[in-house]
């Protein structure tokens, strides 16, 4: 009898446990399938693509966060009863939210990004807009935090967590949580340095030195922008020139043409100074690009609709250090039109670092082998060159191949009928 | 259109060798023996200093490939395949033999107003030519001097390649219409003369075991002077890919 006793009481021991001890996560349980391939989607609702697979677990870029983009969480929920509630809050560096202490207080270290979901059913979805995930701010108490686009753009290279809480009214601790992380780049790679930019026959090669952001390197690709410059451009002795125009004072002193002095309006031209426009060489001539160079003297951080504009070539991988630009908005680069040329690195979470000062190039015809030797008086004019006269020596030759080859063979038939 | 003696002077002696009423002055191939198995053919992997004879156009202004690539020869890599159809007693093997090869050589543009460019000017030569290649291999085979000379005559073809960063050059005329392509084919003759050293004359067992393992015969380093010359038989409109040059190289016969 007491051997069979023992056995029996150790078997039950652990289930009498879970049910009689208060705030131990029994029955009440949230299931996050698929969290390696979440569906997106952009603040309209529109379904986007998903992130690289590469980047597992999911990640969130400056793009991602510029654009409000949303993922979607399918949830199944087992064991719950009536007026038991979902929390979604996010913390850094894993602390845990399911301890109440995190999410209230001066001890506060997550925050939530979502309404409660009070009304649990077996399975719902809910989609966590991904700026509420990186927010970082305490300073809401236990609502929603709301951030703006501001946010965007300041986290370089951190891992967050979307912590789904399981909570019943009985006990403000979660009994049971589904943590997801989600690492988060918002910050491109540094602007590329010793940029230089070649002219070519309507097309521009772009080259750069060796990459590194914050000295690890993270670059996976390079854009190029380009952007025509207005500046007309007329050929003069076979080179190309353009015209400025500079203030030029009775006192034989030269000002700049910017009028940034402060005389209430009178500038330098009504002051005894007049204009004056000349024509003088394309690359002495400076390289002005409002659309690359900010006015408050910053730098661009290219997004799409940048590139839309003005992405005129890009790289993918680590291996290239120059890139051939040969198109622009659909077509080619014109030859004697003058573009300035700004350049950005990508990394392996799309983001695209910061454009680099930009430089002024016209692509113009080049030399090249066969066009110079048609020049010089050669008469070879490719594939139709050959056909126009059959060489009599070849005539020749393949009339004593084909007599060789019929003459060995009589010579073969001759001798198996001798044996 | 003249054709070059050399092509003629090959036909007759071709002709002569093919014709003639003793048959049984030859044999086809090499047959086996108590040493060696049988060998027919002969593998060649060659290496060449290239130069092609582009500036020798007639009626040129100026040197265009040496202003533009400079005057330093390429690499030619170059393999042949002979069948050595016929043995010809006391003398060696005769037959067709195919080569096929690949140079290349770039260089930098300029802009026409003499600036550096970010261009590149290329020129793709891939030589091939089919000639009747004598060995006379009975100067190791019967007298055991481990020198083989060896003599090619026939008919040189290349494809080549003219382009730049944007492709295959075109030349336009002043209406814009393309006038000339930088893609086209040179045709012929392929003289060439050379020595073949014959390695088994230095470990003669290793050729043996060579023979016994793989099915080849005989190893050679060769050294060989040759005419490509790629001129279209005289025909102005060719582009001439061809060269004078030196090679040196392998032969494995099997």
């Amino acid at each position: 009898m007491r051997s069979k006793a023992l056995p029996l009481l150790l078997a039950c021991l652990p289930a009498t446990l879970l049910l009689v001890s208060p705030g131990v996560a029994y029955g009440q349980q949230l299931n996050v399938p698929l969290i390696a391939s979440l569906p997106r989607f952009d603040a309209n609702g529109a379904s986007v693509k998903k992130r690289a697979l590469a980047l597992n677990p999911e990640g969130i870029s400056l793009q991602d966060c510029r654009d409000d983009i949303r993922v979607e969480l399918q949830i199944t929920a087992s064991g719950f009863v009536a007026n038991d509630r979902v929390e979604f809050w996010a913390s850094r560096s894993g602390q845990d939210c399911g301890a109440v202490v995190q999410r209230s207080g001066a001890t506060q270290q997550c925050w939530k990004v979502l309404p409660d979901v009070v009304a649990l059913q077996q399975s719902f979805s809910v989609r966590v807009p991904l700026r509420a995930v990186i927010a970082d701010d305490k300073t809401q108490g236990g609502a929603p935090v709301t951030p703006t686009a501001d946010i965007c753009g300041k986290i370089d290279a951190a891992t967050f967590q979307l912590q789904l809480l399981y909570i019943k009214t009985s006990s403000p601790d979660a009994v049971s949580k589904v943590p997801i992380d989600i690492k988060v780049d918002t910050v491109g790679p540094q602007a590329l340095s010793g940029v230089r930019v070649l002219p070519g026959d309507t097309r521009l090669r772009v080259s750069w030195a060796a990459v590194g952001e914050g000295g690890v390197t993270d670059q996976t690709g390079v854009k190029v922008y380009c952007v025509p410059v207005g500046q007309p451009i007329v050929e003069r002795d076979g080179g190309f020139v353009t015209t400025t125009t500079r203030t030029v004072c009775d006192d034989a002193s030269v000002v700049d043409t910017s009028d940034a002095d402060a005389d209430g309006g009178v500038s330098d031209v009504d002051a005894g100074c007049r204009e004056v426009t000349e024509e003088v060489p394309v690359d002495d001539a400076p390289c002005s690009a409002p659309e690359f160079t900010p006015a408050d003297g910053g730098t661009i951080v290219p997004d799409n609709a940048f590139a839309e504009q003005f992405l005129c070539g890009e790289i993918a991988g680590t291996q290239g250090s120059s890139i051939v630009a040969t198109s622009f908005r659909g077509g080619p680069l014109v030859n004697g039109q003058r573009y300035a040329v700004a350049v950005a690195a990508t990394d392996s979470f799309t983001n695209v670092g910061s454009l680099s000062a930009p430089l002024c190039v016209v692509p113009e015809e080049t030399t090249d082998f066969f066009r110079d030797y048609n020049r010089a008086g050669g008469k070879a004019t490719g594939c139709s060159s050959t056909s126009s006269e059959a060489p009599a020596g070849s005539i020749a030759l393949g009339g004593l191949s084909l007599a060789i080859v019929t003459s060995l063979a009589r010579r073969r038939a001759r001798r198996r009928q001798g044996r | 259109m003249k054709t070059p003696i050399g092509i003629s002077g090959a036909a007759v002696a071709l002709s002569l060798l093919t014709i003639a009423p003793d048959a049984a002055a030859f044999d086809f191939g090499t047959p086996a023996n108590k040493t060696e198995s049988a060998q027919n053919f002969a593998f060649e992997l060659r290496f060449s200093p290239y130069r092609p004879q582009i500036d020798d156009e007639p009626g040129l202004t100026g040197a265009p490939f040496t202003q533009t690539f400079g005057s330093a020869r390429r690499l030619l890599i170059q393999l042949e395949l002979d069948w050595q159809m016929l043995r010809i007693p006391h003398v060696g093997t005769l037959g067709p033999g195919v080569a096929v090869g690949y140079t290349t050589m770039s260089a930098d543009s300029k802009t026409l107003s003499g600036k550096e460019s970010g261009d590149e000017t290329f020129l793709s030569i891939y030589p091939f030519h089919l000639s009747g290649v004598l060995r006379a291999d009975a100067v190791w085979r019967e007298a055991r001097i481990p020198l083989i000379p060896y003599a090619k005559l026939g008919v040189g073809y290349a494809h080549w390649r003219a382009g730049n960063s944007g492709g295959t050059s075109k030349v336009k005329d002043a209406a814009g219409n393309v006038i000339a392509s930088g893609r086209g084919n040179s045709v012929g003759s392929n003289a060439a003369l050379g020595v073949e050293l014959v390695l088994e004359a230095l470990d003669r067992g290793s050729v043996r075991n060579l023979d016994s393992a793989t099915g080849i015969n005989h190893a050679y380093v060769f050294a060989e002077y040759y005419l490509l010359t790629l001129n279209g038989f005289g025909a102005g409109d060719s582009l001439r890919v061809g060269t004078k040059s030196w090679a040196m190289g392998l032969t494995f016969e099997f």
